[in-house]
């Protein structure tokens, strides 16, 4: 509030002041000290020394004839010690001037708003060596020192999430220009709607704290690439825009000049990196797939480098045309238990950022897997095919009635089998809901218990965004005699039965199944010859079930029950049976996987190992190599960071977020996520200026500041105060020196 | 050694006379009178006769001729009983004196002439037309011919009431250019008449004075 009082009162002070406006006008204040001068006159007219003087008529005589020329001098030599006081006055207070000011009603400062684009694609280095944001900040610096004293200044950071690190507007502009040199990289898109936002709302705080002020300008630092400032055509974006250039001009400083003269056909990126597997398990050899693209206007080479915890892997030379993808599959062999980090690195150039991409790869030993049963001896034929010898292999399994599940804790399994169970209770949903929810696998599987009306009440279909289950249950179709339909083994479930056409997957025969509507953002992964749903899969947060149409056990064992006399298929007797079983978990807990590889901002969100003690602490290490405590959500093993920016600017103690490996620390436990780069900002075509707003003004560089600036420089009454102040002094001493002459 | 000499002491026995400096320990008249008392000690020490005599307005006590011993005590214990009195005119003392003496001798008026040229040239030249020898002895405080004040001091009138509060850098140079005028003025009237003048400032020491008058004369 200081400044807009202070500002108020520059405002109201200009025509006094002969168009002169004071940054800190209270210091004018010090100008009573001019009357200093004067009380030591009057004092010494009140004390003088006495004595006496014989040739008091020649002093008369010389007093008489000089008493004009004295008097005179004396007041001049006042006037000029006062004068001193007085421009000090003005010189603490910090004069400014304008030429408009010659009419009163013209003097007005300016609010600069400055936008810096710190999306990593300004981290671009021409051949000049200085990145674009270094040379933007460069041209902020230099903007703001060549502006008029009194000016305020804000600052919006645009990021993945905009931020205003100046929002109150300052007239500190020394702290301000450290503040746009501290800015730094944000490793995400640029968000212009977000951008919009601050800017409106640090405008809308302008207007009612200093309605004074009337010239509002916007002054945007970007390199304008397509990728971002393509959103300049959505409707809702230009409606915000009007609003802003209503209030405010608006310029853009171009950044894409000093780029679009030098060649940009030298930018590789690593745009993803994952493994073809889903889940590794120890002592196995994983498919890592990089997927590497050339976002240059020219073909190009480039080296890429596979690292798995720390050490060289294998090393790749990748040639690509102009915009061009590549999917370069490497088979790395991962010998140790439990998180393991994997590096793709493309040979540097000059956007470094995107040329390195990591994975978190959890290798297991052994995956645990429960099965529900709602009827017994129902999981019989999947264990027999997870875990044939007991103890062998990598599942184990452990096998519960649908009654016994509340006394287990799920998440201690990285998938549940629920077979043939007729219906749930509300603390069974509620306890599937939060073990799926929180990276879990749950694998539904049909039977002749199955009461599809209440699977669909219970599951809430209605609401397919709080359903757990993909489809909507119609009844249970027998009778038949139809097969799977794998279709073009397009889908990953299916895919391995490709290379083998005598898994039988097609023969298998097929007499009642569950008939269903798929949900909406559900997925068919196995269809039936008659086009029905075999397996249907639902990712929902941050895991995902599966739902299988059938039931799983042989003709004989269902014959001995009194309720179904007859079979659903022959599918267990069959040899495609034990690889689907495996493909189904290996596909529904695929995921548990995704979730450690993110991108910037998204929340880090997963399991300890176990459940670690109630009062442990999360912590956060960063790929700097800080760690901090973190206030995350924990609900016993599961946890969530949020990877905000005001949580990363207060973790870390500055706003940039850097890509590497993260690792969330409870107690003894630790788990890793590889957060990477979202490389849409890697394409660093320009954006067609056509697109952007009219009222848009694009500046070159070097005429940015000339044509935001008033005519007069801002710095010459102070200049020219300091030069009256010395002439001042001068005078005072040849006055004094003359007067002690007496001439 | 004998040499027929009548020496004829005036002093200037004014309130100015008094005036003392703000740094020095005795006052004028007395300084003035150890002046006049050591050269009529030389005069009755070589049998000389002298005579001496003290004025204000006009000639207010002389002691007559005289070149004894106890002439010389007579003298001093006239000044000892005049008091000092505001001057008003030299020209009427030196008149008066001139009147009442019939025998030429040399006659040496020690006063500090702060008055009308033309009143004190009166007297001396009246002095000179009755044949005698004339000397004029002027006897000035340092602070009168320096001026030395710096700080804003009231200055008062010694003889008259006049007072004046000023600042002594402002006016020091017209005060000293209008002093040094008089005194340049005085010197050549008094070298036009034939007197010979000498200047003492009071700070110094009798002797000096005497020096002064007396080494010119020693080689003439």
């Amino acid at each position: 509030m200081e400044y807009f009082w202070n500002l108020a009162f520059c405002c109201e002070r200009t025509v006094p002041c002969w168009g002169m406006t004071f940054v800190s006008p209270w210091l004018l204040l010090w100008g009573v000290l001019a009357l200093i001068p004067l009380a030591i006159h009057l004092w010494n007219r009140r004390h003088y020394d006495e004595v006496d003087f014989p040739a008091i008529e020649f002093l008369l005589a010389a007093a008489s004839k000089n008493a004009r020329r004295i008097q005179v001098e004396q007041w001049l030599l006042l006037f000029v010690r006062s004068l001193i006081f007085l421009l000090l006055a003005c010189l603490l207070a910090e004069p400014s001037w304008n030429t408009a000011a010659t009419e009163p009603q013209a003097i007005m400062h300016r609010h600069w708003i400055l936008v810096m684009d710190a999306s990593y694609s300004m981290g671009w280095t021409p051949d000049s060596g200085i990145t674009l944001l270094e040379q933007a900040k460069q041209q902020a610096v230099a903007m703001v020192e060549a502006a008029p004293i009194g000016d305020p200044f804000s600052l919006i950071v645009l990021g993945s999430h905009a931020e205003a690190i100046v929002e109150t507007p300052t007239l500190d502009r020394d702290e301000f220009m450290q503040t746009v040199q501290e800015v730094q990289l944000q490793f995400g898109k640029a968000n212009l709607a977000d951008a919009n936002t601050l800017i409106l709302r640090v405008l809308q705080q302008s207007q009612r704290e200093a309605p004074d002020i009337k010239d509002r300008r916007v002054v945007l630092f970007s390199d304008l690439t397509e990728q971002t400032w393509s959103d300049a055509k959505e409707p809702s974006w230009q409606r915000s825009f009007q609003k802003i250039s209503d209030q405010a001009t608006v310029t853009v400083h171009s950044m894409a000049a000093d780029v679009s003269s030098q060649s940009r056909h030298a930018n590789f990126a690593v745009t993803d990196i994952r493994t073809s597997n889903g889940t590794v398990f120890q002592n196995s050899t994983a498919n890592v797939v990089v997927t590497v693209r050339n976002f240059g206007s020219q073909a190009a080479k480039s080296t890429l480098t596979i690292e798995l915890a720390g050490n060289p892997v294998e090393s790749r030379a990748v040639e690509l045309e102009p915009f061009a993808t590549a999917e370069i599959e490497v088979p790395v062999s991962f010998s140790a238990l439990g998180d393991q980090t994997v590096v793709a690195s493309l040979a540097e150039d000059q956007l470094p950022w995107d040329n390195r991409r990591w994975l978190v790869v959890p290798v297991l030993g052994t995956q645990r897997i429960l099965c529900l049963e709602g009827a017994s001896n129902v999981s019989k034929n999947v264990v027999a095919a997870l875990e044939p010898n007991a103890g062998a292999g990598p599942f184990r399994m452990t096998v519960l009635a649908m009654a016994e599940a509340d006394s287990i804790a799920l998440n201690d399994f990285n998938a549940v089998f629920v077979l043939n169970v007729a219906s749930f209770s509300s603390a069974e949903i509620e306890d599937l809901r939060r073990y799926v929810q929180t990276g879990g696998a749950a694998i539904f599987v049909m039977g002749d218990q199955t009461e599809p009306s209440q699977w669909n009440r219970q599951w809430q279909v209605s609401r397919p965004e709080h359903s757990l289950i993909p489809v909507r249950q119609n009844d249970i179709v027998a009778g038949r005699d139809i097969r799977f339909e794998p279709n073009d083994y397009a889908h990953p479930l299916v895919k391995p039965f490709a290379n083998f056409p005598n898994s039988s997957l097609r023969e298998v025969p097929i007499w009642s199944y569950v008939s269903s509507q798929l949900l909406a953002d559900s997925h068919v992964t196995l269809a039936l010859s008659d086009g029905s749903i075999a397996v249907a899969e639902r990712n929902f947060h941050a895991g995902r079930t599966m739902w299988v149409a059938l039931d799983m056990t042989l003709p004989e064992t269902t014959a001995s029950e009194s309720k179904s006399t007859e079979a659903w298929s022959a599918w267990p007797a069959f040899p495609c049976f034990p690889p689907m079983v495996h493909q189904l978990v290996r596909h529904a807990t695929a995921r548990q996987g995704e979730h450690r590889n993110v991108l910037l901002s998204d929340n880090l969100e997963g399991n300890m190992p176990t459940n670690p003690e109630a009062d442990a602490q999360l912590m956060l290490k960063t790929p700097d190599g800080r760690q901090r405590n973190v206030d995350g959500a924990r609900d016993g093993s599961h946890f969530q960071v949020a990877m905000r920016p005001a949580f990363v600017t207060s973790m870390i103690g500055s706003g940039q977020l850097l890509p590497g490996i993260y690792q969330v620390i409870c107690g003894t436990q630790s788990v890793d996520f590889a957060v990477n780069l979202d490389t849409t900002e890697s394409d660093l075509r320009p954006v067609d200026l056509s697109i952007l707003p009219a009222s848009m003004q694009m500046n070159p560089p070097d005429n940015l500041v000339d044509a935001a600036l008033p005519s007069q420089p801002s710095g010459w009454p102070f200049r020219w105060l300091v030069i009256l102040l010395i002439a001042t002094l001068v005078g005072d001493s040849w006055l004094a020196h003359r007067m002690s002459r007496g001439a | 050694m004998k040499t027929n000499l009548v020496l004829h002491l005036l002093l200037d026995f004014s309130s100015s006379m008094q005036f003392r400096a703000q740094n020095q320990n005795y006052p004028n008249n007395n300084s003035l009178s150890r002046l006049a008392v050591v050269l009529a000690w030389l005069a009755v020490e070589q049998r000389d006769a002298v005579s001496l005599g003290v004025f204000t307005g006009k000639l207010d006590a002389w002691s007559g001729i005289g070149n004894s011993w106890g002439h010389l005590d007579n003298a001093v214990q006239l000044m000892d009983q005049t008091q000092p009195q505001p001057k008003t005119s030299i020209g009427k003392s030196l008149h008066s004196f001139s009147n009442r003496i019939r025998k030429k001798g040399l006659v040496i008026v020690i006063s500090d002439f702060l008055v009308e040229i033309p009143d004190a040239m009166d007297g001396l030249n009246r002095l000179v037309h009755a044949g005698h020898d004339v000397v004029a002895m002027q006897v000035l405080d340092a602070s009168e011919s320096t001026f030395p004040f710096r700080r804003t001091t009231l200055f008062r009138g010694v003889e008259s009431k006049q007072q004046v509060i000023a600042e002594p850098i402002a006016l020091r140079k017209a005060y000293l250019h209008a002093f040094q005028e008089f005194q340049h003025q005085l010197q050549m009237q008094c070298r036009k008449s034939h007197i010979e003048f000498h200047q003492w400032d009071s700070s110094q020491a009798v002797d000096q004075a005497v020096a002064s008058f007396l080494l010119p004369r020693m080689f003439a």
